[in-house]
């Protein structure tokens, strides 16, 4: 009896702390969620935090907000908060009725698992979805290709594996992947130390700042992002892309999935086929462009999903192949707004 | 498989709930050897047959020897085939590559060529695990075990195989010949030093690591202070390392029932060079001790052969610890001084000299030779001492709390080892403490995992 007494005694105070441990991930609301009003999006810096995109969106969810999500280009990775899609929408509205719930760098398939997991909330509400076909440029972006050993968002992929062939991570990563994601403990630590400390430990942040005093570490610092340069209109060269068509697409298996996966919780979606830069692309491959385009088309026509297509014509409304400039995205909400399909959708002329 | 991964926690916890389910010590016996091969193949498959090879050869020369009385001939085959695979894996490019040096400067063009080998992990743990039983048998020290299976559980037992403590077949074969399953307070224990084994190794170790691996990169651009700070860097760094690993060990034996011995008691409070042996990495000195200097003729024939004999086993436990010339440097050092150290503690003034000061003193001797151990090579060590000396001027680049940690470290070396410590061990304190270090390592913790220096050994 006095052994099982000595294990009771060393067991219970580390039971108490989990139990007090486990409940903090429950403060969250009273801390973070007064960011979440206007052109709000998950801050670069943390655009691993799911932690914080699911609360977001659970914020977005509750006010009946139009979530805009998608990757880079719906987040606007060559512009300011205030210049990207949403936000131009959010200008011609003259409200903040539409909500950037993008994710830099986020491809189809991590995208199908950010809906999957961290978008539970998103029901019987509007949803505008962006179809990106950078990731269907070549087999390597589609991560039907070898393997790549640095894939964003790997912690949202599908952890079994074989399931994509370019993701190969050993068992361990596979399993702390799993263990981030599905204990909220451990999601709630590590939003803390990317919201507050800038995905940085105490210890790394201390050998980066030897003089000052620790206690900084804990003041938290404020997010600033600025846009990396695009490419000069002059610099863009027609270039051939190595498509892969949808039917053999892998992104496109994902990017179907995700939309399914919304439409399955009652909401209603439209898809946005986000321009690709024309003028960085040779003749050959415009043509590849617009098959995959017009396959896009009649595949979610069939599923039902509106379909709006922008253009921009002009080659400095591009930052690359793939994202609009400010202007760009301005040009691009202004043909949404006069889309009928779209203004249903919204229910607003 | 290291153990602070999620992959050691679903295998550990399998393996757990399996053990106390099973009854009788034979299954259990069974359960543990396959588990232990498991771990073991996590990290090379092919390196299983190595390790089986090695338990068979000795499990053989135990059994001719029990045949044909305890020979020197047999007992030579068991030294030999450790020696051969030690060196054909470990200390055949070192080989090579110290010939290619010489014949570089004679100036005759010949070049060996550096087998490509990858180095077993654990490799010179678990043969000095075998041959100690070898050695043990020779000696008189334990009686045979029979059974090849247990014997192999024995050698391949996972929590000790890749970094120790290096277990005696006096101690270990009776306890597996029982395997009793673990009582409350094994499980408690068990905990506890799991607990501050990954506490020690997380928090403490890589802290300092990041530091010591900063200077020790590129010595040559520090400050004589940020080089003293990160010769002490290392210095708690490999302490917590390679305890933090034992201590984890220990914890995961213990909640099987199985009780690994002690390596470490305070070592950086030892009084003198011959103390810190006996604090230090406790059971690979008493390997060397026993079946080294002992068999050499260790204090038996004067003074003269006592410091060849010091100096032989000090030497060939820095080969041991890696096939490098800084490793044979550091053994060599601590070889000297621990001979100087004996022939100055029949002086009377050492013996008055006040224990705190002799405590102090052998601290800086050990920071010092730790120099050796972590350097790229002997000339970067000196590089390194020289720098030191050099008095050089400049505001340290070392983090305010990471020299706290140092002095608060030493301070509870200190405040233990005159036993001020004692009321944690009360088992609420300890549970306290758990907690503590648990949330910690939630906090400090990442998803990048770092290895321990000692399993490259």
């Amino acid at each position: 009896m006095v052994t099982m007494k000595n294990l009771f005694k060393t067991t219970l105070p580390v039971i108490f702390v989990m139990i007090l441990a486990s409940l903090l991930p429950g403060i969250f609301p009273c801390v973070d969620t007064s960011r979440f009003t206007g052109n709000y999006r998950v801050p670069y810096s943390e655009g691993e935090n799911y932690f914080l995109y699911e609360k977001y969106v659970n914020r977005v969810a509750s006010s009946g907000r139009i979530a805009v999500i998608g990757d880079s280009v719906i987040w606007g990775h060559y512009t300011g908060r205030d210049d990207n899609l949403v936000a131009s929408l959010n200008g011609l509205a003259g409200t903040d009725r539409f909500a950037n719930i993008g994710i830099d760098g986020i491809h189809p398939a991590a995208l199908y698992g950010l809906i999957d997991n961290y978008c539970a909330s998103l029901r019987n509400r509007r949803v505008i979805i962006g179809i990106n076909l950078l990731w269907m440029s070549s087999p390597a972006h589609d991560l039907s290709g070898g393997v790549n050993s640095s894939i964003n968002h790997s912690a949202l992929l599908p952890q079994a594996p074989g399931r994509i062939p370019a993701y190969s991570p050993s068992a361990e990563e596979r399993l702390t992947l799993l263990v981030r994601r599905e204990i909220t403990l451990f999601a709630w630590i590590d939003h803390i130390r990317a919201s507050r400390f800038a995905d940085r430990s105490v210890y790394r942040w201390t050998m980066a700042n030897p003089h000052a005093c620790p206690g900084e570490y804990f003041m938290g610092q404020e997010e600033s992002y600025n846009p990396p340069d695009p490419v000069r209109p002059e610099r863009m060269t027609g270039r051939d892309m190595d498509w892969v068509m949808p039917d053999d697409s892998l992104q496109w298996m994902y990017m179907i999935k995700s939309i399914r996966k919304l439409k399955s919780r009652g909401n209603d979606v439209i898809a946005v086929i986000t321009p690709f830069n024309q003028f960085m692309l040779t003749e050959k491959s415009r043509l590849g462009r617009d098959m995959i385009i017009s396959v896009i088309m009649e595949t979610l026509s069939a599923d039902g999903v509106r379909v709006i297509v922008p253009a921009l014509d002009r080659a400095e409304y591009y930052a690359d192949l793939s994202h609009p400039l400010a202007r760009g995205y301005s040009i691009m909400a202004k043909q949404l707004a006069e889309n009928t399909l779209f203004t249903e959708f919204t229910g607003q002329p | 498989m290291l153990f602070q991964t999620w992959t050691f926690f679903v295998f550990f916890t399998l393996l757990y709930l399996l053990f106390r389910i099973i009854r009788g010590s034979e299954a259990r016996g069974y359960l543990v050897l396959f588990a232990s091969l498991i771990f073991y193949a996590w990290w090379n498959p092919w390196y299983i047959f190595l390790i089986l090879w090695i338990i068979t050869a000795d499990y053989t020369v135990v059994f001719l020897m029990e045949r044909h009385g305890r020979r020197r001939p047999i007992l030579a085959v068991s030294v030999i085939n450790s020696i051969l695979v030690l060196g054909f894996f470990k200390y055949a490019g070192f080989l090579a590559d110290s010939i290619n040096s010489l014949f570089t400067a004679a100036g005759t063009g010949v070049v060996v060529s550096r087998p490509e080998i990858i180095l077993p992990v654990g490799i010179s743990f678990y043969i000095f695990i075998s041959l100690g039983y070898v050695f043990d048998y020779y000696y008189g020290n334990t009686e045979r075990g029979k059974s090849w299976f247990r014997y192999a559980l024995f050698v391949s037992f996972f929590p000790q195989i890749i970094a120790g403590p290096i277990g005696r077949a006096f101690s270990m074969l009776p306890q597996f010949k029982l395997f009793r399953g673990p009582s409350a307070d094994d499980t408690a224990e068990g905990i506890y030093l799991f607990t501050r084994g990954i506490f020690r190794k997380i928090v403490l170790a890589d802290y300092f690591a990041l530091y010591a691996d900063k200077i020790f990169g590129n010595p040559a651009q520090f400050s004589s202070a940020d080089l003293a700070l990160g010769a002490l860097a290392f210095t708690w760094q490999i302490y917590f390392d390679f305890s933090g690993y034992t201590d984890m060990a220990r914890g995961i034996a213990r909640m099987l029932g199985i009780d690994l011995m002690e390596n470490f008691r305070l070592p950086y409070t030892a009084r003198s060079t011959k103390e810190f042996w006996q604090r230090w990495h406790i059971s690979l000195s008493s390997w060397f001790g026993d079946f080294v200097y002992k068999p050499l003729g260790g204090n038996r024939n004067g003074r003269l052969k006592e410091s060849r004999n010091i100096i032989t086993t000090m030497l060939l436990s820095g080969l041991w610890h890696g096939a490098a010339w800084n490793f044979l440097l550091w053994g060599l050092i601590h070889g000297i001084l621990h001979s100087m150290s004996k022939a100055a503690g029949r002086l009377s003034i050492t013996a008055r000299a006040p224990v705190f000061a002799k405590r102090i003193f052998i601290f800086i001797l050990i920071v010092f030779t730790w120099i050796f151990f972590r350097s790229e090579s002997a000339a970067d060590a000196f590089v390194f001492i020289k720098g030191i000396f050099s008095f050089s001027a400049g505001v340290p680049a070392a983090p305010l709390l990471m020299i706290m940690l140092m002095v608060l470290c030493y301070a509870l070396h200190w405040l233990a080892e005159y036993r001020r410590l004692s009321f944690m061990e009360r088992p609420a304190v300890r549970g306290f403490a758990i907690a503590a270090m648990v949330i910690c390592l939630l906090f400090v913790s990442s998803s990048r995992v770092s290895g321990f220096i000692y399993q490259q050994f």
